[in-house]
């Protein structure tokens, strides 16, 4: 387990490093100047040199990046073109953010997809399991952008029980903030609830028909029983697809977050790329690849608990 | 049977089918089993003759879009052509039990022998928890598994087949069942396991005073292990006779071309294996009349004109073939 663990994060290290440099190469290319951006239209050549002299844009690449990465290993990743604010902080703020929705979204659609998903496996052909099919295909192509905009028009504008956008006010009670998670939550949680149902009718209905399934009926177990067991079958190969899926959310929902103006990861890596702010698109991007890592690895120890011959074999 | 054994299998023309209404294909076609009291039926036949599929129907357990019927099919003197599937689950593990073929594959993988040992004895002998894994241990000695408590401490795929079978006898007949379908019980065991593991059934019998019915293909272990034989070809018993008999004086083609096969293995000076030309037909579609009557040598018009039902031409000597007749 601990030699697991050393191994996994000498990984997570790597891939960090590979990670900044391609982000310092990628966005050293990117068309625009950031002093420029700054400044606005009517800046002097004049101004701009000096403007890039002060967001040391002067130096080689080769030399920011050195800078950088030393500053990096003591967790402060510069700060800020736009705000001036410590990297960090405004990452870390919005990371918080991102947390509270993606929690909301993923409870929201365990408790949808969970249900939908056994039901469909133990009912193979039945018209529940048309009806569950079909809602799990809408859930996934029904793009996120018109899934957000028909729950915003719906709720927010028609009949005007949720907010529409934002995050609420610093300080507001719990029941109020919550309301404001409502809708992007909503919006993560179908196509999240969407993947789950259909894996799991597919990972659950082949349990089902395995041999030990015949077993256990012939032994006379009760149905709920056997489908316990079953499930817990199904639910090895359902916990990695899953956790793909919420490493995925938790590197930020870049439409929903931006759809519902909500101030989270997502919503801060759009808002850094259009203004070049490099020192947050590094580090947005960096948390992303670092989170998703870490879930992978989550993943991989839950795994373990779930399947034994994993365990005790080793994978 | 012996006059004065109690019966505990009196089923009577069992028939299997599946599809949907219109196009009802039937599988399994009027079987008729009486077993007694420690007493052992045979079922054999090639692969698709619906040996195992009359073994299933006798446990409620055809696969789904299956239909069974049947005019009787008491087990223990219970009925079980009415019950709901609830009622019948009960049944399943008390009265009636089943041993598969394939013990790498019979138990559930991600869940420790004992807490499946602890579900099945929880739920068929109303025990404790505390009190199942006391009974799991007595079990497991029953069947000659040592070092018990570690084994129920374990995952199936840290054992081996003839643990796991050993393993699945004791959870089949935890509830002592009055009858117990063995299905290929060692087919998938090797040599040297068969001969112990069928001894095993033939001791718990014996101590459980149940009844069995032995699905096999091996003609060997029924001539070993059965009282009786019924022979299935095509979904349909087409000869049954007590073991000694049917060995000694098998009448009908099919039954003969069978017992060929082995006997050839068996005498020396023959460097060529015996088989019957030709594959049994699909289970839904035996052609008209004798189903063998195609790959069979003694073939007349006769046998494609009508289905031969099954007469006695001796005490317990029931054979379905024209030819018996005259």
């Amino acid at each position: 387990m601990w030699r697991f663990a050393l191994v996994r994060t000498g990984q997570l290290l790597v891939t960090l490093f590979l990670a900044s440099v391609a982000v310092f190469l990628v966005i050293e290319h990117a068309p625009g100047d950031p002093a420029q951006v700054q400044l606005g239209l009517s800046a002097t050549p004049a101004e701009i040199a000096v403007e890039r002299r002060k967001l040391g844009l002067d130096a080689s690449v080769m030399h920011r990046y050195v800078v950088w990465l030393g500053q990096a290993l003591h967790l402060d990743l510069g700060r800020s073109f736009a705000t001036g604010l410590p990297v960090t902080r405004t990452i870390v703020t919005a990371f918080g953010y991102t947390l509270r929705l993606d929690v909301l979204a993923i409870v929201l659609g365990i408790a949808l997809g969970l249900p939908l998903g056994i039901a469909a496996a133990l009912r193979r052909g039945s018209r529940l399991d048309a009806g569950i099919s079909a809602f799990a295909a809408l859930g996934l192509s029904v793009p996120v952008f018109a899934m957000g905009t028909l729950l915003i028009l719906v709720f927010a504008v028609h009949f005007k029980v949720m907010p529409a956008a934002g995050a609420g006010v610093p300080g507001q009670s719990v029941l109020s903030s919550l309301r404001y998670l409502v809708l992007p939550a909503a919006t993560l949680a179908i196509p999240f609830a969407a993947v789950l149902a259909r894996y799991l009718r597919v990972e659950l209905g082949e349990a089902m028909e395995q041999p030990y399934v015949l077993t256990a009926r012939s032994l006379g177990l009760r149905r709920r029983t056997v489908v316990v067991n079953a499930w817990r079958n199904a639910m090895i190969p359902t916990i990695t697809v899953m956790g793909i899926q919420v490493g995925r959310l938790l590197a930020g929902a870049i439409i929903t977050e931006t759809v519902f103006s909500y101030p989270g990861i997502g919503y801060l890596t759009v808002q850094s790329i259009q203004s070049l702010d490099y020192p947050v698109v590094e580090g947005v991007l960096l948390l992303g690849a670092a989170v998703f890592l870490l879930v992978m690895f989550v993943v991989d120890v839950v795994i373990g608990f779930a399947s034994p011959r994993m365990r005790i074999e080793g994978a | 049977m012996a006059a004065g054994t109690e019966t505990v299998l009196d089923v009577e023309n069992l028939r299997v089918s599946s599809g949907a209404r219109g196009e009802r294909r039937v599988l399994v076609r009027g079987v008729s089993l009486t077993v007694g009291r420690r007493r052992t039926v045979a079922l054999v036949g090639e692969s698709g003759s619906g040996k195992t599929l009359t073994g299933l129907a006798l446990m409620g357990l055809t696969p789904a879009g299956t239909a069974v019927a049947a005019e009787r099919l008491l087990v223990g003197g219970v009925d079980l052509t009415r019950m709901s599937e609830p009622e019948f689950a009960r049944v399943r593990g008390r009265r009636i039990a089943m041993v598969f073929q394939n013990p790498m594959e019979a138990l559930n993988p991600v869940l420790r022998v004992g807490h499946q040992f602890s579900q099945v004895l929880t739920r068929n002998l109303g025990v404790s928890r505390s009190d199942a894994r006391d009974r799991a241990r007595e079990l497991l000695d029953s069947v000659g598994v040592s070092d018990a408590r570690r084994r129920l401490g374990q995952y199936p795929f840290e054992m081996s087949g003839g643990m796991l079978q050993r393993m699945m006898i004791a959870l089949a007949l935890a509830a002592e069942p009055d009858l117990l379908v063995a299905d290929e019980p060692t087919t998938a065991l090797d040599t040297t396991l068969q001969a112990q593991v069928m001894a095993l059934l033939a001791e718990r019998r014996e101590d459980v005073g149940m009844g069995m019915v032995l699905v096999s293909h091996d003609l060997g272990l029924v001539a070993e292990y059965a009282d009786e034989v019924n022979v299935m070809y095509a979904g349909r018993v087409v000869e049954r006779a007590p073991t000694r008999e049917m060995f000694a004086s098998p009448v009908h083609p099919y039954t003969l071309a069978l017992l060929r096969t082995v006997r050839e293995i068996a005498s020396p000076g023959t460097d060529r294996l015996s088989s019957i030309p030709g594959s049994p037909p699909p289970l839904d579609d035996p052609g008209s009349g004798c189903a063998f009557a195609p790959r069979c040598s003694f073939a007349t018009a006769e046998c494609t004109a009508v289905v031969p039902e099954l007469k006695g031409v001796a005490e317990g000597h029931d054979v379905a073939c024209v030819r018996s007749e005259r």
